[in-house]
């Protein structure tokens, strides 16, 4: 063999290391990014269902959201308010329109029933808002026996870091979870 | 090509192997890790949700000669009763916090109709002793919260 050959395998081993290395990093951080992103998710998650379980059994919603936010610090919590918002909405059925025989289940807005918003993230409620037809797109109110009163939870977090943006701009950053819990009277008070 | 020419050959091999297989393992063992700390988030805070569950319900316990068991002794139980598998060790009953949300004042567990949060404080060790020297307490501090309002129980 030449030494001119022995001096190009070389090289091709630095070459492959460099294009290797990079994937590999690449790969790494790919698998702590979604560890972190699922972590995220289940705090979503545990913090929505924790609320509306709360509200549901009588707590005060202010007092309820108090609870799952400092729970849920550092996630969510005083030192990042623009990058999370947490909506409760109390829905109950419609005063004064029978069921015919579907009921008709709205948004409360009577007060101090109305919807409780923390958190600096520009989000809205995907029920609706206040005094408003909950979303059909949401489902199963048309199902609902009459009287009925429930506490729902919506929360939005704004996922960073920015490598998702980079990984797909169709992977939406903000996280979307709600829980909607029956009151434990069953029927609205 | 000379003899002494390929014996170097097979010594860059040898050498770029055992590199090349650190930095493998390094990662491989570093997944691992990341995996079973996530898996102990989520156990944990099971195990917290099963230790509130009993909480509301205002239960206290016997032990196997008839003695009763103080109820936050038996809520702390039932929350080492569901760590599986996450290389802690049960924390001692002080690592357990109880505070009643309404600003009332708080037995440990709460009572009837109160909301209470339980904060519990525990650290994770690695399970690679390599990684644990990465982390000033040890291990990765977890702290949990779970907040139930108690049944009216008498």
């Amino acid at each position: 063999m030449s030494r001119s050959a022995v001096s190009s395998d070389k090289g091709q081993t630095l070459v492959e290391l460099t294009l290797i290395l990079p994937l590999m990093l690449l790969l790494v951080y790919g698998v702590v990014e979604v560890g972190s992103a699922i972590s995220t998710y289940l705090t979503l998650t545990h913090t929505v269902r924790e609320g509306a379980n709360l509200a549901s059994r009588g707590t005060d919603p202010d007092d309820a959201l108090d609870a799952i936010i400092a729970a849920a610090d550092p996630t969510m919590g005083a030192g990042n308010p623009g990058q999370w918002r947490i909506i409760y909405s109390r829905i109950v059925q419609e005063p004064g329109t029978p069921c015919t025989p579907e009921c008709t289940y709205i948004i409360d807005n009577i007060e101090p029933n109305g919807q409780i918003v923390r958190g600096a993230l520009a989000q809205s409620s995907k029920l609706g808002t206040e005094g408003s037809v909950v979303n059909a797109a949401v489902g199963g109110f048309n199902n609902v026996a009459p009287g009925q009163t429930f506490h729902a939870i919506e929360v939005f977090y704004d996922y960073g870091p920015d490598v998702i943006t980079f990984v797909g701009s169709g992977f939406d950053k903000i996280f979307y979870e709600r829980a909607i819990f029956t009151d434990v009277s069953g029927t609205a008070n | 090509m000379s003899s002494s020419l390929l014996r170097g050959g097979k010594g860059q091999a040898v050498v770029e192997l055992t590199f090349g297989f650190l930095i493998f393992m390094s990662v491989f063992f570093a997944i691992v890790e990341f995996s079973h700390l996530l898996y102990t988030k989520v156990t944990l805070q099971n195990a917290l949700r099963s230790a509130g569950r009993y909480m509301v319900t205002g239960q206290t316990g016997v032990d196997g000669s008839g003695n009763p068991i103080p109820r936050d002794q038996m809520i702390h139980d039932v929350f080492c009763a569901n760590l599986i598998a996450v290389g802690i060790p049960c924390p001692s009953g002080s690592d357990f916090q109880y505070t009643c949300i309404d600003g009332t004042s708080c037995p440990p567990g709460g009572g009837p109709n109160q909301t209470v949060m339980v904060t519990v404080n525990v650290v994770k060790p690695a399970l690679v002793p390599f990684f644990s020297q990465f982390f000033p307490s040890g291990g990765l501090p977890f702290q949990l919260h779970t907040t139930w309002r108690n049944e009216p129980y008498a």
